[in-house]
C-alpha cells in the first residue's frame, strides 16, 4: 500500500477525502481498531462543529419536508442495498471479479455503515447464495458509461442486481421493478451505484429500471431506462 | 410522548426554545420514524433541522440550494431510518454525518457542473472570506473558545475542510502547505478540539 491509511483519519473525519480515498479509509477502519476508536471521538467533535452553526430554518421548509415525506415510501427490509466493499471482502475473489462491478457509492458514511453491519450480514448470505448457486446465470448490460449486471438463480428463487455509475438524476430516483405477465411490482429504490437483492422472483420474466420522483412511485410513471430479461 | 427524562450529557440544543417539555430522545424518535411514525419524524426535524440547515448553508452558501439539500437529507433520513441501530450510535451523529456528506457532495457536484461551463480555477477564490465568515458566525461559545485554542494552521485546515467542503489536497494548496502536514494538522486540530470540548470518545 503506497499511502499510510492511518494518516487519513483527520481528513476523513472532516469530510475532506474524495470518494476513492473515502472508500480506502473505510476499508482500513475494518481492520484498524486504533483508527476506529479514535474516529468515534473525532466524529463526536465534528457533530459539535455542525451544531455550532445551526440556523433556524424557515417555516416553509418544515412544511415542505413533511409533505414530501408523506409521499415517500420507506426502505423495505426485503430489499437491502449492500455496501459493495463489505461484500467484496467476503466473496470468493473469482465471483467478486465477475459480479461485483459496483464502485463506491452512496452517502452512508462510516457511522451509518457501522449500524448496517447486521443488515449486511443477513443480506449478504442471501447474496452469496445467489452468486454461488450452481444454476446462477449472470447477464451484463451497458448503458453508456453505466453498467448493470443481473444474476438470477432459479433454485434460490432470487436475483441480485448490480448497477454501476448510473447517471445522476438529481431530485429524482431510480426504481427497480419486476414484471410478471405485464404486471409491475416495485422492488425498491436503486442508487446510482448499488447492489440489490430481490427474493421471490418466481414467474418474473423481466426487470425494469425507471426514473421516478424522489421517494419512488407506486407504479412506474416513465418508460424504463433499462430492462433485462431473466 | 417524550419518554426519556434522562437528558444525555453533551446533547445541546442550540436554537430550540427552552420550553417546559423535556428534550425528546432523538434515538427514540429515529427508531419510531423507521416504523413510519410521521409525528416522530416531525419532532426529529424540529430538533435537528436547524443544525442540518445551518451546516448546509455554511457549506453551500446559496440559501435556496442549502434548503434543497436539507430537504434531501431529511428525506433520506425518512427513507433509510430502518438502518439506524440505537445500540451502535446516536441519531444526532447519524443525521449530522449524513448532512455534512450530502452537502459536500452537492458542492462538488455543482462545482463539477460549473467547471464544465467555465474552466476557471476555483480553488483559492474565496478562502479568506470563507474562514472569516465562519469564525465570526461561530455562535456556540464553547466551540468558539476551543477553535481559538488551535494553532492558526490547525484552525484554517479544520475550517476549510469542515465548513468549506474542501478536500485536503485543496486545503494544502490554499494554505501552501504539503499534504502530509495538512493531514497531520487536521488530526492534531481534532484531538485538541475533542479534548477541549470534553467529548467522550
Ligand atoms: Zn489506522
Amino acid at each position: 500500500m503506497s499511502i499510510d491509511l492511518h494518516s487519513l483519519i483527520g481528513p476523513y473525519a472532516l469530510g475532506a477525502l474524495d470518494t476513492d480515498e473515502r472508500e480506502d479509509f473505510e476499508s482500513h477502519l475494518d481492520s484498524c481498531a486504533t483508527c476506529a476508536e479514535e474516529l468515534d471521538g473525532f466524529i463526536a467533535t465534528t457533530v459539535r462543529l455542525g451544531e455550532a452553526v445551526a440556523e433556524e430554518p424557515p417555516a416553509a421548509l418544515r412544511a415542505s419536508i413533511l409533505a414530501a415525506a408523506a409521499q415517500t415510501s420507506q426502505e423495505r427490509p426485503t430489499v437491502v442495498a449492500l455496501r459493495p466493499r463489505a461484500l467484496r471482502r467476503r466473496l470468493p475473489a473469482l465471483i467478486a471479479a465477475a459480479a461485483v462491478v459496483v464502485a463506491a457509492a452512496g452517502v452512508a458514511g462510516y457511522v451509518a455503515e457501522h449500524q448496517q453491519v447486521q443488515d449486511v450480514r443477513a443480506e449478504q448470505s442471501n447474496v452469496e447464495r445467489v452468486m454461488t448457486a450452481a444454476d446462477a446465470v449472470t447477464s451484463e448490460s451497458q448503458l453508456g458509461s453505466a453498467s448493470m449486471s443481473l444474476t438470477h438463480s432459479r433454485s434460490e428463487d432470487a436475483i441480485v442486481l448490480a448497477v454501476k455509475k448510473l447517471p445522476a438524476v438529481d431530485d429524482k430516483t431510480y426504481q427497480l421493478w419486476t414484471v410478471r405477465d405485464g404486471v409491475t411490482t416495485s422492488a425498491g429504490l436503486v442508487d446510482t451505484s448499488d447492489l440489490v437483492y430481490v427474493g421471490g422472483v418466481d414467474g418474473v420474466q423481466q426487470i425494469a429500471l425507471t426514473v421516478e420522483p424522489a421517494g419512488g412511485s407506486e407504479r412506474p410513471t416513465s418508460l424504463p431506462v433499462a430492462t433485462m430479461a431473466l | 410522548m417524550a419518554t426519556s427524562p434522562a437528558s444525555r450529557p453533551g446533547d445541546s440544543r442550540p436554537l430550540s426554545a427552552v420550553g417546559s417539555d423535556p428534550a425528546p430522545n432523538l434515538d427514540d424518535l429515529l427508531v419510531r420514524t423507521a416504523r413510519g411514525d410521521d409525528r416522530a419524524f416531525a419532532a426529529l426535524y424540529d430538533e435537528l433541522g436547524a443544525s442540518v440547515l445551518g451546516l448546509a448553508r455554511r457549506l453551500i452558501r446559496n440559501p435556496a440550494r442549502a434548503e434543497e439539500v436539507t430537504q434531501e437529507v431529511f428525506l433520506q433520513v425518512w427513507r433509510t431510518a430502518a438502518r439506524f441501530d440505537p445500540d451502535r450510535g446516536r441519531a444526532k451523529t447519524w443525521v449530522l454525518v449524513l448532512a455534512h456528506r450530502r452537502a459536500v457532495d452537492a458542492i462538488r457536484h455543482d462545482q463539477a457542473a460549473s467547471d464544465r461551463e467555465d474552466a476557471y480555477e476555483w480553488v483559492g477564490q474565496d478562502h479568506d472570506v470563507v474562514s472569516e465568515e465562519v469564525i465570526v458566525n461561530l455562535e456556540h461559545q464553547q466551540v468558539r473558545r476551543c477553535m481559538d485554542g488551535l494553532t492558526e494552521l490547525q484552525r484554517e485546515a479544520v475550517n476549510l475542510a469542515y465548513y468549506g467542503g474542501y478536500t485536503y489536497p485543496e486545503v494544502a494548496e490554499l494554505l501552501d502547505a504539503n499534504l502530509a502536514t495538512v493531514k497531520t494538522r487536521m488530526r492534531d486540530g481534532l484531538i485538541r478540539l475533542r479534548d477541549c470540548m470534553g467529548v467522550a470518545a
